[in-house]
Order: structure tokens, then C-alpha cells, then sequence
């Protein structure tokens, strides 16, 4: 079993982590809106699906399903499956966490990188060790770097479409 | 049974209101999802058409 940040979590702090990562993001002024819906999936599962919408048209599509553990109202829970999407709206994808395909194609966790606001060219990098895998606050954190370097260039390349 | 809650939702409620629904999700995915109800009537229509053929055998 994982430990460190994907060790198992009760179910009401795993929420409120989320909630923290997306109130301080707000906080620092990178996250202008994001919205999310908590569903139960038969067989002992959830899913958090949503979305964040950051500064500059950055937008942030998200995915988690945890596993349930325990009994009880507020049980463990563990994250067995993810997907977090960075694009930058109107300009293309940034970066991609993707878990294992359940095909031969990728059958390990990895990350597709984008040379976004140049040639767009991707590279994927296979993610090794456990605590690699983000959580959405390393995610927010990594979007946040990307665009406080690539800022002005996003907002350049867009006065160029707009005009 | 509340099967999702949205996080505008959720905003909207307390401490207790919020423990209860994400309970009410763990229990939607831990509630064993009912029998299906057409399988166990087409086994049923099956064991009483069966009894009566063997019923009619029989007699």
C-alpha cells in the first residue's frame, strides 16, 4: 500500500484537500472558477470530476476516482485512477497526466508534455515512482509555473488572433 | 439515495450537511444494487412453468 501523499485518506479530508488546493489557488490569484461534482459508482468507488478555470484562459479538466476501504460514514479511501488535462484555450494542450491505458499502448502512468506556444510538439514521459503521480494541488502549482513563465506570450499570441 | 452532490452544492452547506452527504454517497456505493427484477421474474415464470410440466408428467 502507497504511503506519503497517496497513502489512504479519510473520505471527508480527501475532500477538504481538494478544497484547500482550489481556495488556495484562488487565493493566489491563478484560479478564477472551478466547480466539481463528488458521484458514487457501484462496486465501492468514487468519482470527483471538474473543472478549474485559471488566469489567461488556462483551463484545467480533472479526474480522480478513489477507492473505498473502510466501513462507515467517513471511511478510508485510496486514489486508483486520475486524469488531469492543463490547455490553454484557444491555443492548445499544455500537459496531461494520464494513468495506465488498459491496453498495451502506455501501460504505465505517464505525462504528455506540450511545447504549447511554439512548435507544439509532444513528449511523454513515464511517471516511476508513486509520488510522482499529482494530486490536483501539484497540478494547480504546475499550471500556475507554466504560466507565470509563458504569460505574456499567451496574451501576445492572442491580441495576434484577435487582431 | 443521494448518488452525487456538485461542489456549489456542497458550498451551501454546513459542517453536518456536508458529512451527510458524502455519506450518503459512500452509502450508494456500497449498497449492493437490488436483484434484477426482470432476471428474477423470468427465473420465476421459468421454475413455475417447469413445476407444471412436471406437474402434467407426473400425473
Amino acid at each position: 500500500m502507497s504511503t506519503g501523499k497517496h497513502a489512504p485518506w479519510r473520505l471527508r479530508a480527501y475532500v477538504e484537500s481538494l478544497e484547500r488546493a482550489l481556495q488556495e489557488s484562488t487565493a493566489r490569484d491563478f484560479l478564477l472558477f472551478s466547480d466539481y461534482t463528488i458521484s458514487a459508482i457501484p462496486s465501492h468507488q468514487i468519482a470527483i470530476d471538474g473543472i478549474a478555470l485559471c488566469a489567461d484562459s488556462l483551463r484545467i479538466e480533472f479526474h480522480q476516482t478513489v477507492r473505498i476501504l473502510g466501513a462507515g460514514d467517513n471511511p478510508l479511501v485510496v486514489l486508483t485512477k486520475y486524469r488531469y488535462h492543463v490547455h490553454a484555450e484557444g491555443v492548445g494542450p499544455v500537459l496531461r497526466y494520464d494513468p495506465p491505458h488498459t491496453d498495451d499502448h502506455r501501460p504505465f502512468d505517464h505525462v504528455h508534455t506540450f511545447e504549447t506556444l511554439t512548435t507544439g510538439r509532444e513528449t511523454v514521459d513515464p511517471i516511476w515512482r508513486v509520488e510522482d503521480i499529482p494530486l490536483l494541488n501539484d497540478v494547480l502549482e504546475q499550471a500556475e509555473a507554466w504560466h507565470a513563465v509563458n504569460a505574456a506570450d499567451l496574451r501576445a499570441r492572442r491580441l495576434l488572433k484577435a487582431s | 439515495m443521494t448518488s452525487n452532490i456538485k461542489r456549489s452544492e456542497m458550498a451551501k452547506l454546513g459542517e453536518v450537511g456536508k458529512a451527510n452527504a458524502l455519506a450518503a454517497i459512500v452509502k450508494a456505493a456500497t449498497t449492493e444494487p437490488p436483484a434484477d427484477a426482470d432476471a428474477t421474474e423470468a427465473a420465476s415464470l421459468l421454475y413455475q412453468a417447469g413445476y407444471r410440466k412436471g406437474s402434467r408428467v407426473n400425473r
